[in-house]
């Protein structure tokens, strides 16, 4: 199966003061046509700036995408003019953001603002045409009333209709991917478990389009997504599918997430299992592997080489020296 | 087991707290409404014990908490408090809600809190040292060099280093932030202390450190906890009673293992299925 | 994604923003985590200190500044008509601290001696005595009538950017007059702010009541025209020059510094109010409410160093509107009397004679400069005070 989106070798640094940071350090991954993929990773992970590198919108200066490439229908997103990527946003791939408030424009109605997408992409769509694609989509999205809603401010909506129309607004013009960055961060769970529930239902009416959702929740991964993807200190620790994380995880780091994640369900823990130490200093990651400084596990090659991304087991991939071939696989436990 | 039959043990009793907000408008301004954040909330509190305070965003959670430390009347410009809080301190019951601010300083010791927000709870302007050590500058008669000895201590005791007291706040990680905030409510030996959303702000790996510190310090110092949080997860792992709030109402209270598996109140129940699950065989 | 027209660049500045800050969270995060806490603490104001003195522009502008300044007050000794020292008939006489006749010197004049001519007269006559004068022997307020033709004299090796209309050096009255202007700006600053920062805290603490009239009385005084009101004022106090007396010192100088700080105090107690409004809302107030810290503590120790932010960036443009101010009242002639010296009364010389060309480029450059100099300062200033990590001017 051929990928929806393929992303190589990206690096994203942030020119500073303190020195260069590099946020996003040769991240490596593939998003396949209608799957949700979800993105995991702790503040300073890297996370969002490898969404915001995918449509090339990490501000620059301070931020540069240094090297890579992010293939996406036979072209490569990081090659394009500023006026093609522009087509590419919105129409193709779509993004929403954790903050419904701050996302929406305050001086617009909200059919403005979903009508003014249409018309973006589609000049013919004028007038009655993108009106009625506009209701249909708000409809769509479950806002109750959408004919007053139309008319509506945003300051006059809820958070969680915000977001709702905040899809309505990304989805509209049918794009292959949907990029959502902490979607439901800000929301009530009731709320989030609502918007959760609508997105994957609009993928599947809305068949092959696929969603890359980024979350520092993996209970949600748990529940929304198909594959997932555990990012730590600008790169990629591990990729699965997402049984196959929670029931295998083989880096220490995603072990240590799964066991530290308070639970609802289950019997209830006496003590929550931790990780140890606080997430390092963007400007001072170890040069070795980024978990080194934390990890319960390490051992003499962790610290100065860094271990390749390998595949284990199938669709399972890990970066860590107890899964390499040479340190671990053959060198510790033979 | 925890029945009210001893009401010995009880260190803090809310007797049909309510508290209204004012909405003020007109072209003269004045009150032309309110917002009842609380509507009517009783709950008790017993020595050594945790009371974890679910529900989400408005329900008059926070509000509770900050009732119970008397900083409404401070904070909010006209807000109208009404019911009792009742803290039975070594000398006799005293009504918290109804003393004001210099009344109040007396008891300021025993009840302490720590907030959400790992970076605006700490002044920016001043040094870790001293943030810790002001509790103990307003509260106590120590020379400085014993207050210096005891804010070592405390942020030994949150597991900092000493040598963390000459740094500032911006200094620091979100984590190590909330500790510096848990060494200030410290301080002074505090009976009770309000916990607002401690970890929410911070990363998964961290928030479980907070939770297994504040519960070692519990047992060491005997505190009584009033955990309030969105989070129904992260209370259960620290509460030993919860109660679910829904529009300024307590809708259900209980053992914390109770409400996790039986949930009575249908609100209850919405409360808990939306709470999202690390189980990839549960899928939406 | 596309999003409306009217929109992109809203949510594009959202992504940046969005990146930005959760970069600058990485940033904070953990400095101290591993074994990097070798670094002395740092507070906020040093911070900001250090990223000011590495936006080079702004730095050596203020350095440049604040020497001239602090020089200035020395001018007298460098630039003056009295003499420093005089050796006479065996005595030593220091006229720059004391005030002698002009019969001490075997002058026939009344008031002070002409010391230039004392200095030439002492020389001819051989006797040994002498006289040290200042390197620029001449005083801002000395017409200097000698000079062959009529004033004023274009630039010449005696007086180095020519005389004005009434023959006094101009660049004897543009050093004076920056001293005047800088100390004037200053002085205006220090009490508007004063004031300003004291009502604000007290709107903004306080609040209610207190508040609500407070700021309709602002809203009353600020209606006030400026303009008529100095006009008006001074037409009553008539200005009045008092001889001998240091420019800073003259009562019109501080009617003028009352007058202005009086129509200046408003905008930033605005600022001071709004901050006080955001930071008592914050959790540490709450905080130190609960651990039981008095009010005025809570005041001034919390709050106060938090909300000072908007005083310290706008004091250079404060500074350049000051300076602007009284040289735009000296133009127009109701800023400090004559004969002070004073960069608009030189400007407004320069607009009566537009053919002496010293008299329009000296006085318009040396503004200019100093101006530009000032906002370098608050350029880096308000650089050195943005969060961002990223700068333009680094």
């Amino acid at each position: 199966m051929t990928p929806l989106l393929q992303i190589r070798g990206l690096r994203t640094h942030f020119f500073t003061e303190s020195g260069v940071a590099k946020a996003v350090d040769g991240v490596d991954l593939d998003i396949r046509p209608g799957e949700v993929l979800g993105l995991v990773g702790e503040s300073g992970s890297g996370k969002s700036v490898t969404a915001l590198s995918i449509l090339r919108l990490v501000p620059d200066p301070p931020g540069r995408i240094v090297d890579g490439e992010i293939w996406f229908k036979g072209r490569n997103l990081l090659a394009l003019s500023w006026e093609e990527i522009r087509k590419v946003r919105g129409r193709e791939i779509s993004m929403i953001f954790q903050e419904p408030m701050t996302s929406l424009n305050p001086v617009f109605t909200i059919g403005n603002q979903v009508m003014e997408m249409i018309v973006q992409h589609e000049p013919s769509a004028r007038g009655d045409v993108a009106r009625r694609r506009a209701l249909q989509m708000l409809g769509e999205v479950g806002i109750p009333e959408p004919e007053t809603r139309m008319k509506q401010y945003p300051h006059e909506l809820s958070g969680g209709m915000r977001q709702r129309i905040m899809i309505a607004i990304a989805l509209v013009m049918n794009p292959a991917l949907l990029i959502a960055d902490e979607p439901t961060t800000a929301l009530d769970v009731t709320i989030q478990a609502q918007i959760l529930n609508l997105m994957l239902e609009l993928k599947t009416r809305h068949e092959a389009g696929a969603i890359l959702l980024i979350t520092h929740n993996l209970a949600v991964v748990a529940e929304t997504c198909d594959r997932v993807a555990v990012m730590y200190g600008g790169k990629i620790q591990e990729v699965a599918p997402v049984r196959d994380l929670f029931r295998n995880p083989l880096h220490p780091y995603t072990r240590g997430l799964l066991a530290s994640l308070p639970r609802v369900d289950g019997p209830k823990a006496e003590r929550l299992t931790t990780i140890p130490g606080a997430v390092p200093d963007i400007h001072m990651l170890p040069p070795g592997c980024k978990f080194t400084t934390r990890c319960p596990e390490r051992f003499e090659p962790c610290p100065g080489l860094e271990p390749p991304l390998v595949e284990r087991e199938p669709d399972h991939w890990v970066r860590c020296h107890l899964h390499d071939d040479c340190h671990g696989y053959f060198g510790r436990h033979s | 087991m925890t029945t009210a039959t001893d009401t010995s043990d009880v260190i803090l009793d809310l007797q049909d707290l309510r508290v209204r907000f004012p909405v003020f408008g007109g072209i003269i301004p004045r009150k032309t409404s309110e917002v009842r954040a609380v509507d009517g909330v009783s709950l008790t509190l017993r020595r050594g014990e945790t009371v974890g305070l679910v529900g989400e965003s408005g329900c008059g959670k926070t509000t509770v908490g900050r009732a119970i430390v008397n900083i409404l009347r401070k904070m909010t410009y006209r807000v109208d408090i009404e019911g009792r809080i009742v803290y039975h301190h070594p000398s006799g019951a005293v009504d918290l809600a109804s003393l004001g601010q210099r009344q109040m300083r007396r008891y300021r010791p025993d009840l302490q809190m720590v907030f959400q927000d790992p970076y605006s709870s700490l002044n920016p302007r001043m040094t870790v040292g001293a943030i810790v050590e002001e509790p103990l500058r307003i509260h106590t008669r120590q020379t400085k060099a014993e207050r210096r000895d005891r804010v070592r201590w405390l942020l030994e005791k949150v597991r900092l280093s000493p040598e963390h007291a000459t740094r500032y706040p911006h200094e620091f990680s979100g984590g190590q932030r909330q500790r510096i905030g848990i060494a200030r409510a410290l301080a002074t030996n505090p009976k009770i202390v309000i916990a607002d959303e401690p970890v929410s702000a911070l990363d998964v790996s961290i928030q479980a450190q907070v939770i297994n510190l504040m519960q070692d310090l519990q047992e060491e110092f005997g505190l009584s906890y009033i955990f309030i949080s969105h989070d129904l997860s992260v209370v259960r792992h620290i509460a030993n009673r919860i109660c679910v709030m829904y529009f300024g109402r307590i809708v259900e209270e209980g053992p914390a293992e109770e409400i996790y598996l039986r949930p009575q109140h249908p609100y209850s129940k919405t409360l808990l299925a939306a709470v999202p699950r690390p189980d990839p065989d549960r899928r939406r | 994604m596309t999003i409306p027209r009217d929109q992109r660049n809203s949510v594009s500045e959202i992504a940046a923003r969005t990146a930005i800050e959760s970069h600058e969270a990485e940033q904070v995060a953990a400095p101290l985590a591993g074994a990097v806490a070798a670094a002395p603490p740092e507070s906020v104001f040093r911070r900001r200190l250090r990223k000011f003195r590495r936006i080079k522009r702004g730095y050596y502008s203020f350095l440049l500044i604040a020497t001239a300044y602090i020089l200035s007050f020395l001018l007298p000794l460098a630039v003056n008509s009295t003499a420093l020292v005089v050796s006479y008939q065996g005595d030593y006489y220091v006229p720059i601290w004391r005030y002698y006749p002009a019969s001490t010197f075997g002058q026939a004049a009344f008031g002070e001696p002409d010391y230039r001519a004392l200095q030439a007269e002492l020389a001819q006559a051989g006797a040994g005595d002498w006289v040290l004068m200042p390197p620029y022997p001449y005083s801002p307020n000395e017409s200097l009538l000698d000079q062959p033709g009529y004033p004023p004299h274009p630039p010449s090796r005696q007086h180095f950017l020519g005389t004005d209309d009434r023959g006094r050096d101009v660049l004897v009255r543009l050093t004076y007059g920056f001293n005047v202007s800088l100390t004037f700006a200053l002085l205006v600053m220090l009490i508007a702010d004063g004031l300003g920062v004291t009502i604000g805290s007290l709107l903004g603490y306080v609040s209610g009541t207190l508040d609500l009239l407070g700021q309709r009385v602002i809203e009353i005084w600020s209606s006030l025209p400026f303009l008529y009101t100095i006009i008006i004022v001074s037409s009553i106090v008539v200005p009045v020059y008092v001889p001998g007396r240091m420019q800073i010192m003259q009562p019109s100088f501080w009617l003028l510094v009352i007058i202005l700080s009086a129509f200046e105090w408003m905008g930033i107690t605005y600022y001071i109010r709004g901050e006080f409004y955001r930071e008592k809302a914050k959790d540490y107030v709450a905080a130190a409410i609960v651990t039981g810290v008095s009010e005025p503590a809570i005041m001034f120790r919390h709050i106060l160093p938090n909300a000072l932010t908007p005083v310290i960036s706008f004091a250079p443009f404060t500074i350049v509107a000051n300076i602007g101010a009284l040289v735009a009242l000296d133009f127009l002639g109701f800023g400090l009397p004559a004969p002070t010296p004073s960069w608009g009364e030189l400007i407004g010389q320069g607009m009566e004679n537009l053919t002496k060309w010293w008299l329009v480029f000296f006085p318009l450059g040396a503004l200019f400069t100093t101006l530009l100099l000032v906002v370098f300062i608050g350029e880096a200033v308000r650089e050195a005070f943005d969060p961002k990590e990223y700068s333009r001017l680094r």
